[in-house]
């Protein structure tokens, strides 16, 4: 395993590239969502 | 449905065809242009008259590879199976620049000789994957 | 028949509320989120560690289990966002205008993951990273117009112009997605033509097709997955000072 992708430094980055596209798309709209939850809660506490 | 949204979609089926054919139209007008490469006949029978660096593609033909023993010129021909064009190039190549590929070679060509200078050359792959132990058991 | 009309109806503007919406995805994404998730590790692992590798190309053929995907669902998305443009258009269906807003960063976002993967794999087979052929510069013309539908967005203030202006600019950007998919059968190009056929045999044996299908099946589900995150993100932007979203909110939902 190790040796598959130290041969393969190309394939090692495609697969660190497509992790990344993956993890932005789902926590990016999490963090927002969130943080108009949050904002919410503080004015109806106020 | 509606009248009116008939009437929407009337005029956006009409701006939507307008707009095929006129891209269309743009295509059919820059379709030499849009081509990344010319194939050996292309060159032969249409030879481009300006000295400016082109573009030719087609499979390197068998048996036609060159190697210089003590540089990294390398000369080959390159063929759409009715037509042929000799290549001569320095330099390193692609992974997959094999003989029976295809090829794209960025250069000058010669009408003259038929001799095509490269200075840049791409491997072209083929659509199909197969793993190595078929291809073993094949041969 | 009516009947099945009138469910269809009803469905469409369920479809078109926002509360119907943000309740009924809370209660899809769990379940989808984990489906997504599972198929693409099957799909990645199965085509990483345990499909042959090629025997032209060798190991970095691999690549093609996260490029084509990509490219795939690049072009979906796309065709989906001129499809909610015409349903705007027509209709003046709000969600449809927060559908396209929605969609097109994870849209870009796939596009540029096509776009560079393509380029981390042809810059040692074929031998450069980049060329102006037809299948590269109309992928890349797809990045641009899902980059301008963005920037056309933010360029309004008034919600509903801005709908409409995207509607109609995703409608016209399509024109390109046969361009696309055509490009390699139409003009001489460096990209190779597709492999997976429909109507034929594919060119891409069956141990290495199965697992790709897999992962192309995994990208759909997770845009699914994405889609859904975005349009809730998108619907608590719109209707934050909203009664119905307030509620949802202290319900914990």
């Amino acid at each position: 395993m190790i040796e598959l992708f130290s041969e393969n430094f190309h394939l090692l980055s495609v697969c660190f590239l497509t992790i990344i596209i993956l993890l932005f798309n789902y926590i990016w709209p999490l963090i927002k969502l969130n943080k108009i939850k949050k904002n919410l809660k503080k004015i109806e506490t106020t | 449905m509606k009248q009116h949204r008939k009437n929407r979609i009337y005029v956006i089926l009409f701006v939507g065809i307008s707009i095929l054919i006129s891209i269309f139209l743009v295509f059919s007008a820059l379709q030499e242009n849009i081509n990344l490469f010319y194939s050996p006949t292309d060159l032969k029978n249409n030879p481009p008259v300006s000295d400016k660096s082109i573009r030719a593609g087609g499979l390197v033909k068998e048996n036609s590879l060159k190697r210089d023993k003590d540089s990294l010129k390398i000369k080959f021909e390159i063929t759409d199976l009715k037509n042929t064009i000799s290549v001569s190039y320095e330099g390193l190549l692609p992974d997959l620049f094999k003989e029976n590929k295809g090829v794209v070679a960025t250069g000058y060509f010669y009408s003259t000789s038929n001799e095509f200078i490269a200075y840049e050359i791409l491997a072209k792959h083929d659509e199909n994957y197969v793993p190595k132990e078929v291809k073993k058991a094949l041969e | 028949m009516n009947k099945i009309l009138g469910s269809i109806t009803l469905f469409y503007h369920k479809l078109g509320s926002y509360p119907w919406f943000y309740s009924i995805s809370s209660k899809l994404l769990p379940i989808s989120t984990f489906l997504a998730f599972m198929i693409f590790l099957l799909g990645i692992v199965w085509g990483i560690f345990y499909s042959p590798s090629d025997v032209t190309q060798g190991e970095i053929y691999r690549i093609i289990y996260m490029h084509v995907p990509a490219a795939s669902v690049a072009q979906s998305i796309y065709f989906s966002l001129a499809i909610a443009g015409f349903v705007y258009l027509v209709w003046k269906m709000k969600m449809a205008g927060l559908f396209i807003k929605a969609m097109a960063p994870i849209g870009a976002s796939f596009t540029i993951l096509a776009l560079v993967s393509g380029a981390i794999w042809g810059q040692p087979t074929w031998g450069t990273w980049w060329v102006w052929d037809a299948r590269l510069t109309s992928t890349l013309v797809l990045l641009l117009f899902y980059l301008a539908i963005i920037g056309l967005y933010s360029s309004f203030d008034n919600k509903k112009t801005a709908d409409q202006a995207v509607s109609i600019l995703a409608m016209v950007g399509a024109v390109n997605l046969p361009i696309i998919k055509k490009s390699v059968d139409w003009w001489n190009t460096l990209h190779q033509p597709s492999s997976i056929r429909i109507f034929e045999e594919s060119t891409i044996s069956s141990e290495m097709l199965y697992p790709l299908l897999i992962c192309i099946l995994s990208f759909y589900l997770m845009v699914f997955v994405f889609g859904l995150m975005a349009m809730r993100t998108e619907i608590a932007k719109r209707e934050m000072t909203k009664d119905w979203f307030k509620k949802m909110v202290k319900k914990n939902d």
